[in-house]
């Protein structure tokens, strides 16, 4: 800590001495290391050089502080001499610099970040900013207009944080959850949708072969779907619909196919011929009247063609993204 | 070389403290304000919630006998009985008979759907002591509760077969959640938790009443 006294020093200083060229109301509290004491006063603009900053006391000339290699910060000024140790200056300051400008009144400089807004305050705001500006990394803006933004900065960064992955979120739930345009059909009506006409016919039944009676209180609904592709890409489209049964409050039921006649070969699949689903459901009995048959085509495109395995890996431009199933004929009774 | 001329007693009387640089006081007390910043971010990451936590089921609980009302449907447990084995009869009169070192627990489970039709998962056994007894293999899942769909407007029966340790029955507890993508998950799914009034008295005259062979499936 403390380094030996260099040779020319005669009078190695007495420690337990007050300071000489230091005025006691500079210090406040314990006192201050030898380099620190001139930061306690502003420096002034300079004028002189480096005189014998005490005149008045050549016995303990200003080398006074040189009877110590004081401890200092660690932080080290680019163009300030490291090594060998270098005798520090008479009256140093800590913000001395060897570069021939005159000194600015001590500012108080931001050191860090998060220690500089307390500071500007504790030194008045009043000397602070064209100081600031003239040395070194100052703050941007004042100090006032800097906590707004970085209040900015907080509803901004916890908006993204929170809606970004809401975002994708809800983009990724709607990938399996589309939002359904819903066709609308008359009763009796035939609904059309990608080249595929469609019919819905709902009996209630009270006893199905094989199921028997329906339990207390709930009705068998046996609804028959009907499909003719008016087309060759309604062909295609023959993949198998989702059917739903369902209460106009939302409630929905299960249903299920039992049998359909379509060919099994997509070829012998005619243009123009009726195919049908067999469907049975079960409802309760007093909303038996009101459920609505809702049918979601399966936009799929089949292949007409039996592939082989090397066009199996071939890329399809119309396969490449099948559609969602998010069209919906809802069939009024 | 420095070119500060000596402070002038004028001027030193209203010292700067913001011109000194930080006290050893204050240094130390940033080391230490960062080693618990550093510290606190750690322990942050530490009660992170697990993945787990986040994407799993939301439970609602209830005890033996109580409408449980989730989200997406209800669930009651209306009755529990022991078993030594289990004769299952298929659809072609062919009997098979499952045994077991423990005990089966039966627990009779009814449901409800709110608004679409729900299917269950596989029910677990949720012990005291936290572990998890996943429903029996030994009975077909078609015999059971996760077979047929929960619909709304009336109340789907069914059962929950476990296989467990003795020793496991005090104190447990049914969850039934609901079946999930193979792919696609869906998170916080809802899942009912019903304690089965289980103590000590009720889980010795479950032991003792257990039957020795439990029918299940056959002609209905």
């Amino acid at each position: 800590m403390t380094g030996t006294p260099r040779p020319e020093d005669e009078t190695p200083r007495d420690w337990f001495a007050p300071r000489r060229n230091t005025p006691p109301a500079a210090q406040d509290g314990p006192p201050p290391l030898p380099s620190r004491h001139a930061a306690a006063s502003p420096a002034l603009p300079r004028r002189q050089p480096a005189v014998p900053a005490v005149p008045a006391a050549p016995a303990v000339p200003a080398a006074q502080p040189l009877g110590s290699w004081p401890p200092r910060s660690r932080r080290v000024f680019s163009d300030q001499q490291v090594w060998p140790p270098r005798p520090a200056p008479p009256d140093e300051s800590r913000e001395a610099s060897t570069q021939p400008f005159p000194a600015i009144p001590a500012a108080p400089l931001p050191r860090h970040g998060f220690t500089a807004p307390p500071r500007e305050r504790v030194g008045g705001p009043a000397a602070v900013p064209e100081q600031e500006q003239a040395s070194g990394p100052a703050s941007p803006s004042p100090p006032r207009r800097r906590t707004a933004l970085r209040l900015a900065g907080v509803v901004v960064a916890a908006a993204l944080a929170i809606g970004i992955p809401s975002w994708d979120a809800h983009v990724f739930y709607r990938s399996g959850n589309p939002v359904h345009t819903v066709h609308t059909v008359e009763p009796g009506g035939t609904g059309t949708l990608m080249q595929v006409a469609w019919q819905v016919k709902v009996e209630q039944a009270d006893s199905l072969p094989g199921l028997g009676p329906a339990k207390p209180g709930r009705q068998w609904l046996k609804i028959t779907v009907t499909r003719t592709s008016l087309d060759m890409e309604g062909v295609v489209r023959s993949a198998d619909p989702e059917i739903k049964v369902k209460h106009p409050d939302g409630r929905t039921w299960q249903t299920e196919t039992v049998g359909k006649d379509l060919p099994l070969e997509i070829k012998e699949h005619q243009v123009g011929t009726p195919y049908r689903y067999d469907v049975i459901g079960v409802v309760p009995e007093e909303v038996a009247g009101q459920v609505q048959v809702h049918v979601i085509p399966n936009p799929a495109r089949l292949s007409l063609e039996k592939q082989s395995v090397e066009e199996l890996f071939q890329k399809d431009p119309a396969a490449e993204k099948p559609a969602p199933p998010d069209q919906v004929l809802l069939f009024r009774r | 070389m420095s070119t500060v001329t000596p402070s002038r007693p004028g001027t030193t009387t209203t010292p700067r403290p913001a011109s000194r640089p930080p006290s050893r006081l204050r240094r130390a007390g940033a080391v230490i304000a960062g080693i618990a910043l550093a510290a606190a971010a750690v322990a942050v990451q530490a009660v992170a919630l697990e993945h787990e936590d986040r994407l799993g089921n939301l439970t609602w609980t209830g005890r033996i006998g109580d409408e449980v009302v989730a989200s997406r449907f209800s669930a009651r447990v209306t009755g529990v009985h022991g078993a030594k084995s289990i004769q299952i009869t298929d659809v072609t009169d062919k009997v098979e008979k499952a045994t077991t070192s423990g005990l089966f627990v039966i627990v009779e489970v009814g449901a409800t759907a709110h608004r679409e039709p729900q299917k269950f998962g596989p029910p677990v056994l949720l012990a005291e002591d936290g572990k998890r007894y996943a429903a029996t293999d030994k009975v077909k899942p078609s015999l059971t509760i996760t077979h047929p769909y929960i619909q709304p407007g009336w109340w789907t029966e069914g059962v929950a077969v476990f296989e467990v340790p003795v020793a496991a029955l005090t104190g447990a507890r049914i969850v039934l959640p609901l079946t999930n993508g193979f792919f696609i998950k869906e998170a916080n799914l809802p899942e009912v938790e019903i304690d089965l009034g289980l103590d000590d008295a009720a889980t010795q005259r479950l032991i003792a009443g257990a039957e020795d062979v439990y029918p299940m499936g056959g002609k209905k």
